[in-house]
C-alpha cells in the first residue's frame, strides 16, 4: 500500500499543453495500473470506467487542465470539478474525461499522459475500449481482442480471455497511447470489445470489464451494468451523438477496413 | 455622359443584383440549418433516437437505437421519401433525476423523420428489432 497524491497539500505537474493536479491523498496498491477513459466507440471506456469508479468506490484526488478546456466545468454536488478529473483507489487510478476532446487534444493527452505514468510509477495502463464490427447486431458473443506495448502485458490480456488484434487500424487517442508507449517502454494494454461504432453499447462495456477485472486481479460484477444497460443508453444519447462527430473528423470509419500490410 | 461611364453603371448595377441573389441564398441555407439544429432539443417530451443509414447497393439498411421501448409500442410509415418512426418508452422518464435543469421533464417517446434517397415501395421493406436498435432494410 502507498499513497499518491499529497495529504494537505496541493502538487502540479505540467505535461505537455495539460496540467496535473493532484489535491488529496489516495491509498494505492502495487501493481498500480491507469485506465484512460475518454468518449469513442460505442462509448465503451467512459460506460465502463464509470461503472468501475462507482462499484470500487474510487476517490476523486485530482484533475487535469488545459488553457483548451479553460472554459468547461462540471458541476457536481454542488461542486466545480474539472472537465478531466483524477479517481484511484485499490490497484487503479482512473483518468475519466465526460466531455468530447477535439481530435488534437486527444492525442496530446494521450502524450502527455505516458509521461504522468512514468512521473509517478505507474505500472501500467490498461484501457478497455470498442472496437466497431459493422454486424454487432447479431454478434451475441462478443470478443475482446488486445494490442499491447509490452510481452509482459500481452501474456496477462491472455490470461484474461482476450484473443491478440492480429491486423487492423487504428485511430484517436488509444493508437498514440500505444505508440508513445513503445518509444518510452511504458507497459500498456488497450482492450477491445466488438462494439457498435456509433450506438452506446453497455453490453459490449461488461464484456470488456470481465476481462480487465481478471487482469487486473480485481472482482467486478457487471450484473448492475447489465441490468441497466436501458437506462444508460438514454442517458448518453446526446454524449454519442457529440462523439460521433468527433469521430467522423478523425475517420475513425476507417477501423472497418481491412487493412493491407505487406 | 460618355458611353463608357453607362457601361461601368451597367457593369455596377449588375454586380449589385448578383450580391443580392448570393446573399438571399446564403441566408436560406442558412436558415435550414438553424431550422435542423432547433429540432433536435437534448431531452424533451419527444426526443430523436440515434441512428446511421448505410447504402450496400441493391438496399438501404437503417438502424435506429431505440432503448428501453417495447417492441410492440413502435410505428413505422412511410410519406413520400420519406420515413417516419415513432416508439413509445416502457414508462414515461423523469429526467430531474439527471439534471435539474430538465425540471418538468418528462420522455414520452422517440421520433424520428428520415428522408430517403428515393421513394420505397411498401413491398420492398424489411424490419426487426434486435437488441434495442430497430432495423429497416429497404429494398432499391
Amino acid at each position: 500500500m502507498f499513497k499518491l497524491g499529497i495529504g494537505e497539500g496541493f502538487r502540479e505537474e505540467v505535461l505537455g499543453e495539460f496540467r496535473f493536479i493532484e489535491f488529496r491523498e489516495a491509498e494505492v496498491e502495487r501493481p498500480l495500473t491507469l485506465v484512460f477513459a475518454y468518449p469513442d466507440t460505442g462509448l465503451v471506456s467512459v460506460i465502463s470506467s464509470s461503472y468501475i469508479i462507482n462499484e470500487l468506490k474510487l476517490v476523486e484526488f485530482g484533475g487535469i487542465e488545459s488553457p483548451a478546456l479553460s472554459h468547461i466545468i462540471v458541476v457536481h454536488d454542488g461542486v466545480p470539478k474539472s472537465s478531466i478529473r483524477l479517481y484511484a483507489g485499490k490497484n487503479l487510478v482512473v483518468v475519466f474525461s465526460d466531455i468530447v476532446l477535439s481530435p488534437n487534444l486527444q492525442v496530446s493527452l494521450a502524450s502527455a499522459l505516458v509521461d504522468y505514468v512514468r512521473l509517478r510509477g505507474i505500472d501500467y495502463i490498461i484501457c478497455p475500449t470498442g472496437i466497431p464490427v459493422p454486424n454487432r447486431l447479431d454478434v451475441d458473443t462478443l470478443k475482446t481482442y488486445y494490442v499491447a506495448s509490452s510481452k509482459k502485458l500481452a501474456e496477462l490480456a491472455e490470461k484474461g480471455g482476450a484473443t491478440v488484434l492480429k491486423q487492423g487500424i487504428l485511430v484517436g487517442a488509444y493508437a498514440t497511447l500505444l505508440r508513445e508507449s513503445i518509444k518510452k517502454n511504458v507497459n500498456t494494454l488497450v482492450l477491445l470489445t466488438e462494439s457498435f461504432l456509433d450506438f452506446p453499447d453497455p453490453e459490449a462495456a461488461a464484456k470488456g470489464l470481465q476481462v480487465f477485472s481478471k487482469i487486473v486481479n480485481r472482482d467486478i460484477d457487471v450484473s448492475k451494468l447489465l441490468e441497466e444497460a436501458e437506462l444508460i443508453k438514454v442517458k448518453t444519447r446526446e454524449l454519442m451523438r457529440q462523439t460521433r462527430g468527433v469521430m467522423g473528423q478523425m475517420r475513425k470509419g476507417i477501423e472497418y477496413a481491412p487493412y493491407l500490410y505487406v | 455622359m460618355s458611353e463608357i461611364d453607362e457601361f461601368f453603371r451597367r457593369v455596377e448595377r449588375r454586380f449589385r443584383e448578383l450580391e443580392d441573389t448570393m446573399r438571399q441564398m446564403i441566408e436560406s441555407a442558412l436558415n435550414e440549418i438553424r431550422l435542423e439544429r432547433l429540432e433536435k432539443p437534448y431531452f424533451a417530451e419527444s426526443i430523436e433516437p440515434l441512428y446511421n443509414m448505410r447504402d450496400l447497393g441493391d438496399r438501404l439498411v437503417i438502424h435506429i437505437d431505440l432503448p428501453y421501448c417495447s417492441e410492440g409500442n413502435i410505428d413505422v410509415w412511410f410519406e413520400d421519401n420519406k420515413m417516419h418512426i415513432r416508439a413509445a418508452l416502457k414508462c414515461k422518464l423523469d429526467i430531474s433525476e439527471w439534471s435539474e435543469r430538465y425540471r418538468g421533464v418528462e420522455v414520452k417517446e422517440y421520433n424520428l423523420v428520415l428522408p430517403l434517397p428515393f421513394k420505397p415501395q411498401p413491398d420492398k421493406v424489411r424490419s426487426r428489432v434486435k437488441r434495442g436498435v430497430l432495423e429497416i432494410i429497404i429494398y432499391k
